[in-house]
């Protein structure tokens, strides 16, 4: 159905009909049509030198960004654009799936994969997902991903315990193994009996798949999770590296595509029939809730990591006391206005922002654990300077406890994003990047949380001008206190997505 | 009265109340209103008009560096140094679903060099809309409008190029929004 315009056309149809009749039920059906075309819709991008790929040998995810969904909304759906890559011949790279984390923990997961093909030209894949009993929640959807394995591309070789070092995270390939990887693509290592079918005196059994991060010349790869400390005992040992799909991820979209939308109220507004109060009361509910609850959203993702240290999936930062960082920004403004003051007479606007920003703390000792408070401060200014406004921001702090792993051993969640792997030429980034293991979201052991804070642009008019919304994080508080910029180097702080939104009209 | 798709209306001269409720007397439910005075017809047309054609633009695509403010050379989301002979690379490139009848979009970007912003329809790739800006030598915000029709799931393209000799191509943000829907 086509918005219903009092035009000419339309009214050399309705010759015959009261106006009123065809003007009421015209405006009941607008606000209809409006129900279900104006979902929410947000798109984000990197550039293109520092997309990040998205690989794992085992199941891995990456929050999206926090989402409001809209009262009566029904289905949500992501796109995403990119390379995917694996063997050049069109098998399946990756199969990938999108789940939502509602606040509570709990995890909607639908199980059901979509496989992402090889191909040599970009391409879009579309994941949805029912959201009809979680319409008004704020929800953290999750890109569920595992790689295929491309068996026609590996190697294998017999490697030793003296290959194993750096506390078990750094093995050396050698020659043959070295030969086949490829650093520009992505590994999986898996560990077996060596090829003469000596033991040890001691059989364990040998560890699961663990994916090679990164290269650190020399033959020599890190890999998440670390090897297990049995695999020592092995003098000698067999590994297969084998290559697995891969998408380079150009952007992603998440756009609110279906509605419950309210029953038409033609039938009370048929000509002859004087309308009732009620009906139009319900015709101006249903256009006042959409203007007031359909809010737009502003920004979805947050920024690329303002340290150029190759993270490619949200930004990290040392725990410096009291020291903010620019941590996530969007452009906001050019609202309308929108709603009245109440308590007098006066008209007045209301420009009011709704930040979700995620947070996550990782220590490198599980004894390091302490912790912390993050705060959120904004600043609102014209693009390239200007007048600057620092609103206060309600619901702006929000306490951490930092999640513990590396050392531990099987935990790998802190190792991934903790780690940022120095080899003398600048900071590079391992392939695991930001992501998190889907297991430790299922288990609520992902560490992250919520700032959820509004505030309130100060201008009193509407504005047809775009501003700058800057929101900055800082950690404080840990015991025992340290000084104001002093860096506690064994605690990270982790912003992987914000999403900015109207906090109510528009 | 002309159409104002900025305002959202109220009754005139009705008590304020953000339930809606007593916008328009139900007090005993089934009032009579004989088609409605010409205020309420009025305002509640203009409302529909209004909601269908303003709320809800999406952004469809909003991204900025922590370099945008003061336009830094370290931190950006894509940089690219000038040469004797510049080509536009590809600098952002993001999925997009349009709104119903929404086939307008305004973007504004901060940026120096020159820029290029490309609306595609994905299913062929083929350029819907398209604008090549002015070699700038230095940091801009620029807005302009693009428009095209009939063509919901689409991407954007952002390409940047350097000023020959002269200016890296620097990217420090960009957005797209949605134009309201013209009715």
């Amino acid at each position: 159905m086509a918005f219903k315009k009092l035009d000419s056309a339309a009214i050399d149809l309705t010759l015959s009909r009261p106006l009123d009749a065809f003007v009421s039920q015209g405006m009941d059906a607008n606000g209809v049509q409006a129900w279900a075309d104006r979902g929410r819709g947000a798109g984000m991008s990197y550039g293109s030198d520092a997309r990040p790929t998205l690989a794992s040998a085992g199941l891995s995810c990456v929050p999206l960004s926090p989402w409001h969904i809209s009262p009566t909304c029904t289905e949500l759906t992501l796109k995403i654009r990119g390379l995917a890559s694996i063997d050049g011949a069109g098998g399946t790279a990756l199969n990938a799936r999108l789940v939502l984390m509602a606040l509570s923990g709990v995890v909607y997961d639908n199980v059901s994969m979509t496989p992402i093909l090889d191909d040599a030209s970009d391409q879009e894949v579309e994941f949805t997902f029912d959201v009809t009993n979680l319409a008004g929640d704020v929800v953290v959807p999750w890109l569920v991903f595992q790689s295929a394995l491309n068996t026609g591309n590996q190697a294998s070789d017999d490697r030793h315990a003296n290959d194993i070092t750096a506390n078990r995270y750094k093995i050396d390939l050698g020659s043959t193994l070295a030969a086949t990887y490829d650093d520009t693509k992505r590994w999986q290592m898996t560990f077996s009996e060596d090829s003469t079918g000596t033991h040890p005196s001691d059989v364990y059994e040998y560890q699961g798949p663990v994916m090679i991060v990164a290269e650190n010349g020399h033959d020599e790869v890190y890999v998440l999770p670390r090897l297990d400390r049995r695999l020592e005992a092995y003098q000698q040992f067999r590994i297969t590296i084998t290559e697995i799909g891969r998408f380079l991820l150009y952007g992603w979209s998440l756009t609110e595509t279906a509605f419950t939308a309210p029953a038409s109220q033609a039938n009370a507004l048929r000509p002859g029939m004087a309308p009732r109060a009620r009906t139009y009361s319900e015709i101006y509910r249903r256009q006042r809730a959409l203007a007031a609850e359909r809010t737009r959203v502003v920004n979805v993702g947050g920024s690329p990591d303002a340290l150029a240290d190759g993270r490619r999936w949200g930004a990290s930062e040392f725990y410096t006391e009291s020291t903010y960082t620019d941590t996530y920004l969007a452009v906001g403004g050019e609202l309308p206005t929108y709603r009245i003051d109440t308590r007098t007479a006066t008209l007045r606007t209301r420009r009011r922002y709704r930040a979700l920003a995620l947070v996550a703390g990782a220590v490198s000792q599980r004894n390091e654990a302490r912790e912390f408070t993050v705060r959120l401060r904004a600043t609102l200014q014209d693009i390239g300077g200007g007048a600057v406004a620092t609103p206060d921001v309600q619901g702006a702090a929000i306490d951490v406890t930092p999640i513990t792993g590396a050392g531990v051993g099987n935990n790998e969640l802190a190792d991934r994003l903790y780690f940022i792997y120095n080899f003398g030429s600048g900071f590079v980034t391992q392939h695991l990047d930001g992501t998190w293991p889907y297991s430790d979201v299922l288990n609520g052991t992902h560490g992250l949380r919520l700032i959820d804070a509004t505030f309130e642009e100060q201008a009193a008019s509407a504005s047809d001008t775009a501003r700058l919304m800057r929101l900055q994080l800082r950690p404080e508080g840990i015991e025992p206190a340290i000084s104001t910029g002093t860096i506690e180097a064994s605690i990270r702080l982790y912003y992987p997505a914000c999403t900015v939104l109207i906090a109510e009209g528009f | 009265m002309a159409i104002q798709n900025n305002t959202f209306f109220r009754i005139t001269g009705s008590v304020a109340d953000e339930t809606g409720a007593s916008q328009i007397s139900v007090a005993d439910g089934v009032n009579v209103i004989g088609g409605g005075s010409v205020d309420e017809q009025q305002i509640l047309l203009e409302n529909s008009n209004h909601v269908y054609s303003t709320i809800n633009r999406r952004a469809l695509l909003d991204v900025w560096s922590p370099g945008v403010i003061g336009d830094s050379t370290t931190q950006y989301l894509y940089k690219e140094a000038t040469a004797p002979t510049v080509t536009f690379d590809i600098a952002l490139e993001s999925p997009a679903l349009v709104g119903v009848d929404r086939f307008s979009v305004t973007w504004v970007a901060r940026y120096q060099g020159q820029i290029k912003v490309d609306i595609r329809r994905t299913d062929t790739g083929a350029s819907l809309s398209a604008y090549t800006g002015g070699a700038e030598i230095a940091p801009i915000t620029e807005t302009q409008t693009q428009t095209w029709s009939g063509v919901q799931d689409v991407f954007i393209r952002v390409s940047m190029a350097p000023v020959p000799v002269s200016t890296d191509a620097i990217l420090w943000g960009f957005r797209a929004l949605e134009d309201q829907t013209s009715i």
